[in-house]
């Protein structure tokens, strides 16, 4: 099994099984994929692309949802 | 090959390694990563040899000293004249 397809089952797993309560917080694990060229990774700021997230001040996903809850205006 | 490059070189390679690092830090066993990781240490070190032996010591302490003694010769790694230019960066995707 190659480590894209380990990935892809564990996030499913991990999804199934992590049921979290409230105020109960987990982080995905990361799991070895692709690195960014050399020169690519000292230019972001990290060899790993799923860690690459320049910070823009606001959540890069926030659900519909959510924002309707909190009544955000003018959010992507 | 110029210092410049050779610095270049060592900088992006010696990122690569701390970075692996943090990772390995919580994937102690990941083979892929520990293969990666030494394979970059030997090419960062590999490097940094070429460069003293060029250019003289990148630490005052634990680098190779030469012919003679060229620690006290500047620019210091932490002058601005040291370091090479690294244009176009920093730019958003």
């Amino acid at each position: 099994m190659d480590n894209a397809c380990i990935k892809a089952t564990w996030h499913r797993e991990m999804d199934q099984n992590m049921q979290k309560g409230l105020a109960e917080a987990y982080i995905p694990f990361q799991i070895y994929d692709q690195i960014y060229e050399p020169e690519v990774g000292l230019r972001r700021g990290t060899i790993f692309p799923e860690l690459d997230k320049p910070y823009s001040g606001k959540s890069l996903k926030l659900s519909a949802k959510f924002k309707s809850i909190y009544q955000m205006e003018g959010e992507e | 090959m110029e210092r410049d490059e050779l610095l270049k070189d060592l900088t992006i390679l010696d990122f690569m390694a701390v970075d692996l690092g943090l990772f390995l830090n919580t994937h102690e066993n990941d083979r892929e990563a520990l293969l990666t990781y030494n394979s970059i240490i030997e090419r960062a070190d590999r490097v940094r040899q070429t460069y003293e032996k060029m250019y003289g010591p990148l630490c005052s302490f634990r680098s190779y000293g030469g012919d003679y003694w060229r620690w006290p010769e500047e620019p210091w790694p932490w002058e601005e004249e040291f370091n090479f230019e690294f244009s176009g960066g920093g730019e958003e995707r």
